[in-house]
């Protein structure tokens, strides 16, 4: 059977204990230490690394853009073509509201109705001066001027500004036509 | 270095180092780590994410730059000068009188109407967008001349829009028409600067594609002008732009 006797007195024994703690904690601060100073240097040799990898892209950008001003002319032409399209096809939306005003008046004119004037303004107001010798042409015509029908509903109204008849049966009509 | 070692040597040895001495190493380690930490640590934590940052944008504006030269490479200078002309033609960078002159004339000879007067109005500018002013026609003429002459002008390279149309004496026994017709035409001048390296490079859609036809086709419909019934047009000498 193996006995242990420890012979060291009481006080040697703190000692001891006391010895190995502080050679502990002298380890463990050291330790430290060093993992501090590991760890700045990595931090010091990655912000290294991201610099040289930033060069050398700033160095690849700036190459690019040297490229792309060579193409220069290139890039004027496409853009001002784009512009200049989309005006085109802006300005080409634009319907002339004066060409139908009087492309209809035209179409619903009978041939036996002698216009003598007839005015087509800026507001699609159509001003015509007509005159006839058939009232059923006439008829026809104010008829025409007044069905939604035949002029698909495009006329908003007529106002007859005057109407006469002369000696020989010739009917004179003003009229004001207002379009949409 | 030996002085060095005789200084340390005495504060290992002195009395109170030994007494404080497992309070003074942790503490001495614990502010060169605080100081560690936040002058340098930290800083250059912060540092790093900034540059990620930094070489994310960068690293995007690569590509777009790439892409943007691919781009670039690929148009034909010809191709797009020739669909600028068009596009010139249908809206010139400037009044171009001289070729609203041709146009009326050839399209005066092709419709079989005399021409009376031509009146042009001064415009108004306004800056890099659309600018129009009009052009007053006085014509003589069959009432179906007349309409032809209307919807060619309408059709032709050249952007024009009806505003107003004054006629005369048509229908029953009138065979010839007294018209009078404005007309609205467009330019605008070219940009200043057009370039931006930022910018991606337009690319032309399929509407675009189709009005380019479409603009070229009524160029090659419409053919170049010949001698025109009397009265004559007298030649414009001297300033193209008699407004200015």
């Amino acid at each position: 059977m193996k006995i242990s006797i420890n012979l060291l007195p009481e006080e040697l024994k703190s000692t001891v204990k006391r010895k190995a703690a502080l050679s502990l904690a002298k380890k463990a601060n050291i330790g430290l230490l060093v993992l501090m100073i590991i760890l700045t240097a990595s931090l010091f040799a990655f912000v290294l690394y991201d610099s040289l990898k930033i060069k050398s892209a700033n160095q690849e950008l700036e190459q690019l853009k040297g490229k792309i001003e060579t193409y220069k002319d290139q890039e004027s032409l496409a853009a001002v073509l784009k512009a200049r399209l989309n005006s085109i096809n802006t300005i080409s939306q634009i319907h002339s509201p004066q060409n139908t005003s009087f492309n209809l008046i035209i179409k619903i004119i009978l041939p036996d109705i002698k216009v003598k004037s007839l005015s087509v303004g800026k507001s699609s107001r159509v001003i015509a001066n007509i005159e006839t010798q058939s009232t059923k042409s006439l008829d026809v015509f104010f008829n025409s001027l007044t069905d939604p029908k035949v002029h698909d509903g495009k006329i908003l109204g007529t106002k007859i500004e005057a109407l006469s008849r002369s000696q020989t049966g010739q009917y004179k009509a003003d009229l004001d036509i207002s379009f949409k | 270095m030996e002085n060095i070692k005789e200084k340390l040597s005495t504060i290992l040895k002195n009395e109170y180092y030994i007494k404080y001495q497992p309070v003074i190493l942790p503490a001495v380690t614990g502010i060169i780590c605080l100081i560690l930490l936040l002058f340098v640590v930290i800083p250059q934590f912060t540092k790093i994410q900034t540059n990620q940052k930094n070489l994310k944008q960068i690293q995007e504006k690569i590509k777009f730059y790439n892409q943007k030269a691919a781009t670039l490479k690929n148009i034909e200078p010809k191709a797009y000068e020739d669909n600028l002309t068009a596009t010139l033609l249908a809206l010139p960078d400037d009044r171009d009188i001289p070729g609203i002159i041709g146009q009326i004339q050839t399209l005066l000879l092709q419709t079989d109407l005399l021409l009376d007067g031509v009146i042009f109005t001064n415009p108004s500018v306004a800056g890099s967008g659309v600018n129009n002013y009009q052009v007053k026609i006085e014509v003589t003429g069959e009432l179906e001349n007349i309409k032809s002459f209307i919807s060619k002008m309408q059709e032709s390279s050249r952007l024009v829009r009806l505003s107003q149309i004054e006629l005369s004496s048509f229908g029953l026994t009138a065979t010839k028409v007294k018209a009078s017709m404005e007309f609205t035409t467009f330019f605008q001048s070219l940009p200043q600067t057009v370039i931006n390296l930022d910018k991606e490079v337009p690319e032309l859609s399929n509407n675009d594609k189709q009005l380019l036809a479409k603009l070229k086709g009524s160029i090659t419909n419409t053919p170049s002008g010949g001698t025109i019934q009397s009265p004559p047009i007298s030649v414009i000498v001297g300033k193209t732009d008699p407004f200015k």
